[in-house]
C-alpha cells in the first residue's frame, strides 16, 4: 500500500501503467479479503443505515426550511443510496451463508432455509424487505395524498426497516467476530497439536497454557471500529422512530398524525434519555467485554461524537439562523467525554453505582443533545407558544430551558440510569 | 454567548402593472406584480392576490397564472377556508371571505426579486377590485407587512387596491 502510494507521486511516466495495475491488483485483492470476510456485508449494511438515517435527518431540516416541492430531493438521494448499501450488504451475507453453510441441503425449501437463518441474518432480511417495501409504499402514497408527514405508514415501515437491519448488522458483526475467533484459535490449536507431535522435547503444560493465554486474549476481541459502526446507525434510527412519535410534524391535507402535545412530551422526556444512556453505555459495556479488559477508555466518547457531527452536520449547519449556536452543541461532548473517564477509571462489576452515575449523566443531556428538533417537541406544551420558524429556533429553545428542563430532569436521570441496568443486563446474558 | 439573531424581514411590492384599465365583458386582462424583500432573509414571504368580487378561482375558467418564478407552489384559497389573520399566520384563525392566490418562496433572501403574472377575465360587468399585500413571517414589527397603511382586507391586513373597469 505504501509502495504504491509513494509511486502515485513519482513524475517518471514509465512508471503510470505499473501504477494503475498495482493498484486494481491492489483492489482486488481487498475485494477478494471483504468478500471472505463474513463481516463485510455486516458492516455494509450498518454503513448503509447509517446514511439512510443521517440523510432523513437532514430531510426533516429541509422540509422546515424549504418545503420541497419535488421527491428527488439530495436528502431523499441519500435515503435510497443508503438503502442501496444496506441491500447489497445483505445480498453479501446471504449469499456467503448460502455458499458456506453445511447444515443446509439443496433440497430443503426455501422457507425452511429462511426459518433456519442465524438471528442476525433474519433481522437483516426482515428489516431489508421492509426498506425496499417502504420505497414504492411511499411513493404511492404520495402519489394519493400529497407530501405526507413525518409520521406516515410508509416513513414507519422505513424506519422500523433500518433499526431492525441495524440491530440484526451490530448482532452479526460480534457473532461473526466471534466465530472468526473461534475459528482462527481451532487452526492454531491444530498447528499446536502438530508441533507437539514433532517437537518432543516441548512440554506440554507450557503449550496448554501458551494455548490457553491465547484463547484469553484473542477470543471476543472485536474491533473498536467495529463496535461504533454498528452502534451509531440503531441509535439514528431508534432516534428518529422517537422524534416520529413525538414532533408535530405529521398534519397533512388529508391525515392529521400528529401525536397528542402531552403525550408527545412525556415520549421524548422518558425514551430521549433511554437510548442515549443505553447506547453509550452498551458501547462501553462491548468494548470492555470484547477486549476482557477492564476499562475501555474512549469508544463510549466516540460513539457519541459521531452522533454530535451527525446531528451537527443535518440539523444545525443546515440552517444558517443556527449556526452561531454551534459552539453550544459542542458542549455536549464534556459531559460523554467525563462519563467515558468515569466509566473507564471506577467502573467495576461491583461498583454499579458508578454506572449508575453514568446513566444519570448521559441520560440528563438529551435535552441538549436532540437541540433543535427538540424544540418543536416541547413548544406544543408551552402555554402562548409561537410558531417555531426556523429564524426563531435557537431563540425559542433557549427561552424554553429555565421552563421545561427542571420538569424532565429527574425522568431523564431515572430512565438513564435504568438504561444502564437494562443495557448491563443484556449484555451479560449475552456473554 | 450572544443574543440569538432575530431576522426583521421587509416585504416590498415594488411594481404593478395592468395591461389594461378597461375590458369588455368576456376579455381578458393581465396583471404583473414585482415584490421583493429589502430587509434579512425571511422564513417565508408571501405576495396575496385577492377578487372581491369573485365566488371561485379554482376552475381555472376566471384566473390563470401566466408565469411566476417564486420557490414554492402558489396556494389558492376559497370562501369559507379557514385562513390566518392580523399577520399572526395561522395563531389566529379567521374564515375567507372571498378568494385568493398567495404567492410565496421559503426562505426568501435579500433583495431578493419574484414575479407573477396573472391572466384574469372577469365574469360580470362593472369594477373588478384586485387586493395585492406582502407579509413576511415570523412577524416581527410594522415592516414586516406591505403596504403599511390602508384599507384592511378580510384577514384585517393593510393591501393596495386595483381595479379594472368591465363594460360590455
Amino acid at each position: 500500500m505504501n509502495n504504491n502510494f509513494k509511486t502515485f507521486f513519482r513524475k517518471d511516466s514509465s512508471r503510470s501503467t505499473y501504477n494503475i495495475t498495482s493498484t486494481i491488483q491492489l483492489m482486488l485483492h481487498f475485494n477478494e479479503k471483504a468478500k471472505r470476510n463474513p463481516i463485510t456485508g455486516y458492516i455494509l449494511v450498518s454503513l448503509g443505515v447509517l446514511l439512510s438515517a443521517s440523510s432523513g435527518s437532514w430531510d426533516i431540516t429541509n422540509h422546515l426550511l424549504n418545503k420541497p416541492e419535488t421527491f428527488f430531493s439530495p436528502p431523499h438521494a441519500g435515503i435510497y443510496i443508503g438503502v442501496a448499501i444496506v441491500l447489497s450488504g445483505s445480498v453479501m451475507v446471504l449469499s456467503r451463508y448460502y455458499r458456506s453453510s453445511s447444515i443446509i441441503s439443496n433440497n430443503d425449501h426455501y422457507i425452511n432455509k429462511l426459518i433456519d437463518l442465524p438471528l442476525p441474518m433474519k433481522l437483516v432480511t426482515i428489516g431489508v424487505v421492509m426498506l425496499v417495501s417502504a420505497g414504492p409504499f411511499d411513493f404511492a402514497w404520495h402519489s394519493a395524498f400529497g407530501l405526507d408527514g413525518l409520521l406516515s405508514p410508509s416513513h414507519s415501515v422505513l424506519t422500523i426497516g433500518m433499526a431492525v437491519s441495524s440491530i440484526g448488522a451490530l448482532l452479526g458483526m460480534l457473532s461473526s467476530n466471534n466465530d472468526q475467533n473461534n475459528n482462527d484459535n481451532n487452526n492454531k490449536s491444530r498447528k499446536f497439536n502438530t508441533s507437539i507431535t514433532t517437537n518432543s522435547s516441548f512440554s506440554s503444560s507450557s503449550i496448554v497454557d501458551s494455548t490457553n493465554n491465547d484463547d484469553n486474549n484473542t477470543s471476543h476481541a472485536v474491533s473498536p471500529i467495529l463496535i461504533i459502526i454498528g452502534i451509531v446507525p440503531i441509535w439514528i434510527t431508534v432516534s428518529g422512530l422517537i422524534h416520529m412519535a413525538s414532533l408535530p410534524f405529521s398534519d397533512t391535507e388529508y391525515f392529521n398524525f400528529n401525536p397528542d402535545p402531552t403525550l408527545a412530551a412525556i415520549i421524548a422526556t422518558l425514551a430521549f434519555p433511554f437510548i442515549v444512556s443505553f447506547i453509550l453505555f452498551s458501547s462501553f459495556q462491548l468494548s470492555v467485554r470484547s477486549r476482557r479488559a477492564k476499562r475501555m477508555f474512549g469508544i463510549l466518547s466516540i460513539t457519541g461524537i459521531v452522533f454530535i457531527i451527525i446531528n451537527l452536520t443535518t440539523a444545525i449547519l443546515t440552517n444558517e439562523y443556527l449556526v452561531p449556536t454551534i459552539p453550544f452543541y459542542i458542549l455536549n461532548i464534556i459531559p460523554i467525554v467525563a462519563v467515558d473517564i468515569l466509566l473507564s477509571k471506577l467502573s467495576t462489576p461491583k461498583t454499579k453505582i458508578v454506572n449508575y452515575v453514568a446513566g444519570a449523566v448521559i441520560g440528563s443531556i438529551f435535552f441538549t443533545l436532540y437541540y433543535p428538533l427538540i424544540t418543536h417537541t416541547y413548544n406544543e406544551v408551552l402555554s402562548n407558544s409561537q410558531t417555531v420558524w426556523p429564524s426563531l429556533t435557537s431563540s425559542i429553545y433557549f427561552k424554553m430551558i429555565d421552563k421545561i428542563y427542571p420538569l424532565m430532569v429527574i425522568p431523564a436521570v431515572v430512565t438513564g440510569i435504568v438504561a444502564t441496568i437494562i443495557s448491563s443486563k443484556l449484555i451479560q446474558d449475552k456473554n | 454567548m450572544s443574543k440569538p439573531f432575530l431576522s426583521k424581514a421587509v416585504p416590498v411590492i415594488t411594481n404593478v402593472t395592468m395591461s389594461a384599465l378597461e375590458v369588455r365583458l368576456g376579455k381578458s386582462f393581465n396583471i404583473f406584480v414585482t415584490s421583493t424583500n429589502q430587509g434579512d432573509t425571511a422564513d417565508i414571504q408571501i405576495v396575496s392576490i385577492s377578487f372581491p368580487n369573485l365566488t371561485r378561482i379554482g376552475n381555472g375558467n376566471i384566473i390563470t397564472i401566466k408565469n411566476r418564478n417564486f420557490t414554492q407552489e402558489p396556494e389558492f384559497i376559497e370562501i369559507g377556508d379557514d385562513i390566518g389573520s392580523k399577520y399572526s399566520g395561522l395563531s389566529e384563525i379567521t374564515t375567507a371571505k372571498y378568494p385568493f392566490i398567495e404567492f410565496f418562496s421559503r426562505p426568501w433572501k435579500t433583495d431578493t426579486i419574484y414575479q407573477s403574472e396573472i391572466e384574469i377575465k372577469p365574469p360580470v360587468v362593472g369594477k373588478f377590485m384586485i387586493f395585492i399585500k406582502a407579509v413576511s413571517l415570523p412577524y416581527n414589527n410594522e415592516f414586516s407587512h406591505y403596504p403599511h397603511t390602508g384599507i384592511k382586507d378580510h384577514q384585517e391586513e393593510f393591501v393596495d387596491t386595483y381595479y379594472v373597469n368591465v363594460k360590455n
